[in-house]
């Protein structure tokens, strides 16, 4: 596909040549060898639309059938200070896993792995678009279901190389590698104004209900570049490194620009879907820690870091204001500090302090990229801190106490740039959190803990954007101002002020020598306050659960949970309705393992989740008459989401060196969503393309492999 | 009997740097396996404790300290059977938490991966390293990235319900595991993030979201979790809420008519009929929601995030 693909495959072969190399050489020495393969077949039934959740990551392609290969090589010969381990895993598949590790222990220890990783949607598209998860898609409208079915995925392909010198008790130093190329197409798409579907002009905008909308699948290729290096020297009561990291993102893709569309919106430019752009980051951090006294210990982290995005703008859009360069010249500066300090001045008390501080300086170049307006910077301050205390009070009660402080400064707002579909934005904002919680053993089978916090988050003015037209914002320091919208407009959550309370419950309890249980039970409210009563207003969760493991025999074990949590939250918006979202989970899971005999060994376990989402609405006193008509009609379906697996192993050894293993797995999911479709009628995109899934998916897996020991 | 054969020769290759130390007067380790024989003793000979040549490698005593009283069967008063060793490990050890990380600390301090141990939320938790390791066996489930979020779930069970969701990372599927993304062992970033903060951990796989762009989104650049839950959720991309709720979250001075936004309006099979809760809502649109680096200004601005 391009250099980077193939560059890939190269080192690719090269690993696994220098691998096998290295297994050769290895076992012509004298050591202890173990190494196995392991070969076999499996079988899957179900159509695609069956398959849809299981295929999610299994990478099996809609195959019906797949070889399995895997391998497993271990030489150790503790006389020569060699240590060898080498697996393979999926081989003969799209998510192949390779891991090779050498090392002499306490000298040098080097290391190279490869790993496939493919993500399939679990929609499929059905379109008519050409030369899809490519920059230049062709557009071609179709009547809905006449186009033809796609599954989008994305595949990682990963070469990891790391070397750890030993250089004497005290100096370490290690260097790690990595690159990845991710290919594919991910779903996506755009509004489209002035194309030929819709229009012939481009005069204005089209009205509510004849978006033009189009589906659009985001291509996806890329490369990302890792390396880490670190120095680190440890004495006896001081350990201090010192490490670089760097980050490299390189996009083959600089714009989404489809045919097919009509002159009218390739004249216009609107056309043009930029890409994500090229972009870097480094760090430099120093890092360690200080025994002050046998009990009293600090820590330290600093860094410095800068993130560049240079990407150039040729290619990515056009029709810029005058004065603006060929690249945004972007860069972020981090600074950052944390300090530690852990104390325990008497055998019952220990202390802990903690300081974080984090500064972001965004020095990109302020421009007028937009109509009105230059382009905004970014800058954070973050400060955390936390202080805890705990204290023994026997050997069975355990108390804590802790504060923790976080503050966060946004910085001043570009006054140059507007801020855009937002009500009111806030510079700072501080939370504190106050939190204890107490341990005890109440028998010497049971243990028990509470823990309980409230948080509370305040913060500076409100930040009023100025009038459409006019850049900047206004500083609103009178609390009865009464905000645009008539007063109903919304106030972001990340922002608002919020009290957070949260209680938490577990037990362990060894109930006989045989079974052990673990209860475990919160509960959390959060509840916001702003200027209006629009916006997120509270929310609420909950979770309980008990797990369990009981020992049926020697041989024999069973273990499973049961769990149920829930999830509520209200928000409601200016001109429109009240939202009670709810959602409950449920999850299970039984399993049992087992040795039948000296040759058979046996294993079960069956897992069910079910998930609920319901959306209530209600039309609060300012929506107009259509809303509650709308709702009358039926308003929001459940949402639902139910797996049911079943999973069956079977090992038998045929003899000494030689072992077969039967997998079998069996897998229901039922999904409801309205997301693209409703009542069996789709959503669609204004070239007619649709986008669905099964709503039952019944899948079965049977796999046989023949594991031979070889040394 | 073959097993406890291999076992017994694996003891006596291990053990045999101290044998001859033993033929002289059995002290330091030696004591220990005069009582702790090799069909006793657990099998660890394939992990790195079990490299006999690396001198870094721990006898009993390291770990479990001299435990001269154990050895030795001083009894105590009050207190059944022979006495504890000086450090216990385990479910049921007596042992403080400190004490038995301090025992591993000693040499594993030196990994710099651990240097912010001391004031972590496992550290202050009272979580000690057994609590997760198993020391004495050949397979440590945490060690392994298909078996280590049994072993996280046994304490993070909000963790383990939303990785049950629709939309998640593959950690079931075995390709990803909780140490991807977590330092258990210490970090300076929040929730032990293996790096100083969450975008930035999320960037080592999800650079493409990095930027900085010309037209950035405030939460994006504030806290990829201000819209996804990292653990898993039934909506798809793993965002918290579906669009256009998680959006309303924030904005509400765009589509303000409510026949614009706001409800269902049914699903007849006209283009978008269906309005901008289907599909994928605002997103339908309003494409790079994670910045636009398109420098247009003209119809339909990149400002808007549709470009």
């Amino acid at each position: 596909m391009n250099t980077l693909n193939f560059s890939l495959h190269a080192r690719r072969s090269a690993v696994a040549l220098a691998t096998g190399l290295a297994c050769l050489a290895a076992q012509a020495q004298s050591a202890k060898v173990e190494a196995s393969v392991a070969v076999g077949v499996a079988g899957i039934d179900g159509s695609s639309a069956d398959r849809a959740h299981f295929d999610q990551y299994s990478a099996l392609q809609n195959h019906s059938a797949i070889g399995l290969l895997g391998l497993d090589y271990s030489l150790r010969d503790e006389a020569a200070g060699k240590w060898v381990d080498f697996t393979g895993s999926n081989l003969l598949g799209e998510s192949r896993e390779l891991n090779f590790v050498w090392k002499n222990p306490g000298l040098w220890k080097f290391n190279a792995n490869y790993g496939e990783l493919v993500h399939q949607d679990p929609n499929t598209l059905n379109t008519g678009l050409t030369g899809l998860g490519s920059t230049q898609p062709g557009v071609a409208a179709i009547a809905v279901g006449a186009g033809v079915n796609v599954n989008l995925q994305t595949k990682r392909s990963g070469l990891g190389l790391g070397f750890t010198r030993i250089i004497s008790p005290a100096w370490q130093l290690a260097l790690d590698v990595k690159t990845e190329n991710k290919d594919g197409a991910r779903l996506s798409g755009g509004y489209l104004n002035c194309i030929t579907l819709t229009s012939t002009t481009c005069t204005a905008l089209l009205g509510a209900g004849t978006l033009p909308v189009l589906l659009l699948p985001e291509p996806v290729n890329a490369n990302h570049t890792q390396i880490e290096t670190r120095l680190s020297y440890a004495a006896d009561k001081f350990r201090l490194s010192a490490g670089y990291y760097g980050s490299f993102y390189r996009n083959s893709n600089a714009a989404l620009d489809p045919s097919g569309v009509g002159t009218a919106a390739a004249t216009a430019n609107a056309a043009l879907l930029s890409l994500p752009p090229d972009n870097e980051a480094h760090q430099f951090d120093l890092s360690g820690s200080y025994d002050i006294t046998p009990s009293t210990r600090g820590t330290l982290k600093l860094g410095y870091a800068t993130a560049m995005q240079r990407a150039g703008f040729v290619g990515a859009g056009a029709g810029v204001n005058a004065g603006v360069g060929t690249n945004l010249d972007a860069k972020l500066v981090t600074t950052s500090a944390k300090l530690g300090l852990t104390a325990r001045p008497m055998a019952k008390l220990s202390l802990l302090a903690d300081y974080n501080f984090q500064n972001k300086d965004d020095q990109t170049p302020l421009l007028n990229y937009n109509l009105v307006g230059t382009n905004r910077q970014l800058p954070n301050t973050t400060i955390r801190s936390k202080a805890q205390a705990s204290w023994q009070f026997n050997r069975d009660y355990r108390g804590t106490v802790g504060a923790d402080y976080e503050f966060i400064d946004r910085g001043t707002f570009t006054a140059s740039s507007t801020a855009t579909g937002v009500n009111a934005l806030r510079q700072q904002t501080a939370e504190t959190t106050l939190r204890a919680d107490l341990r005890r053993q109440l028998a010497n089978n049971v243990a028990g803990t509470v823990g309980i916090s409230s948080r509370h988050r305040g913060g500076s003015n409100w930040l009023l954007p100025n009038a459409a037209g006019t850049p900047g914002i206004t500083d609103v320091t009178n609390p009865a101002f009464s905000f645009p919208a008539t007063s109903g407009a919304v106030f972001m959550p990340t922002l608002a002020d919020r009290q957070r309370d949260k209680i938490k419950l577990s037990a362990d309890w060894q109930a006989s020598e045989q079974l052990s249980l673990q209860f475990n039970a919160e509960t959390g409210t959060d509840s916001y306050n702003t200027p209006t009563i629009y916006g997120l207003r509270d929310s609420r969760m909950s979770l309980f659960g008990v797990d369990w493991a009981y020992a049926l025999s020697d041989n024999w074990a069973m273990t499973g949970y049961l769990s149920q949590s829930k999830q509520t939250l209200n928000q409601s918006r200016y001109v429109g309705t009240v939202m009670a979202f709810d959602n409950t989970n449920l999850g299970a899971s039984i399993g049992v393992t087992g040795k039948a005999n000296a040759k058979l060994q046996l294993g079960a376990s069956l897992s069910y989740v079910d998930d609920k989402s319901v959306y209530a609405q209600s039309p609060d006193a300012s929506a107009p008459a259509s809303v509650a008509t709308q709702l009358a009609a039926g308003g929001l379906p459940d949402t639902t989401y139910r797996q049911t697996a079943l999973k069956l192993f079977a090992t038998y050894a045929l003899e000494k060196k030689a072992t077969l293993r039967f997998d079998l797995v069996h897998q229901r999911t039922s999904v409801s969503d309205w997301a693209w479709a409703i009542n069996g009628v789709p959503f669609v995109y204004t070239d007619g393309s649709t986008v669905a899934q099964s709503p039952e998916q019944n899948v079965s897996y049977i796999g046989v492999t023949y594991i031979y020991q070889l040394r | 009997m073959r097993i406890k054969y291999l076992l017994a020769i694996a003891s006596l290759v291990l053990l045999n740097p101290l044998s001859t130390t033993w033929a002289a007067a059995p002290v330091g380790a030696a004591v220990c396996v005069k009582c702790h024989d090799a069909e006793e003793r657990p099998d660890n000979s394939k992990t790195a404790h079990g490299f006999s040549t690396d001198k870094r490698v721990p006898d009993c005593i390291s770990c479990h300290g001299a435990s001269d009283n154990h050895a030795n069967n001083r009894r105590q008063p009050g207190v059944k059977g022979r006495p504890q060793p000086d450090i216990l490990f385990g479910k049921t050890s007596k042992t403080p938490a400190h004490q038995r990380t301090e025992a591993c600390l000693t040499c594993h301090t030196k990994d710099a991966k651990r240097a912010l141990w001391s004031g972590s939320q496992h550290e202050a938790a009272d979580v000690s390293c057994d609590a997760c390791h198993k020391n004495h066996d050949n397979q440590d489930k945490v060690r392994n990235r298909a078996s280590q979020p049994e072993v996280c779930y046994s304490c993070h069970k909000e963790q383990r319900s939303q990785m049950n969701k629709a939309s998640h990372h593959p950690v079931a599927e075995g390709k990803m595991a909780c140490s991807d993304c977590h330092n258990p062992h210490g970090s300076a970033g929040p929730k032990l993030l293996k790096r100083d903060s969450v975008n930035d951990t999320c960037y080592t796989c999800h650079a493409e979201k990095r930027g900085p762009f010309v037209h950035p989104h405030d939460p994006v650049a504030d806290n990829c979790s201000n819209c996804h839950v990292a653990h898993g959720s039934n909506t798809s991309a793993m965002l918290t809420l579906r669009a256009p709720l998680l959006c309303q979250q924030c904005h509400s001075t765009s589509h303000t008519p409510a026949s614009d936004i706001g409800v269902l309006t049914g699903g007849t099979p006209a283009l978008n009929s269906a309005g901008m809760w289907q599909g994928r809502s605002c997103l339908n649109c309003h494409t790079q929601v994670h910045g636009s680096n398109n420098p247009s200004t003209t119809l339909m601005p990149a400002q808007r995030l549709m470009r």
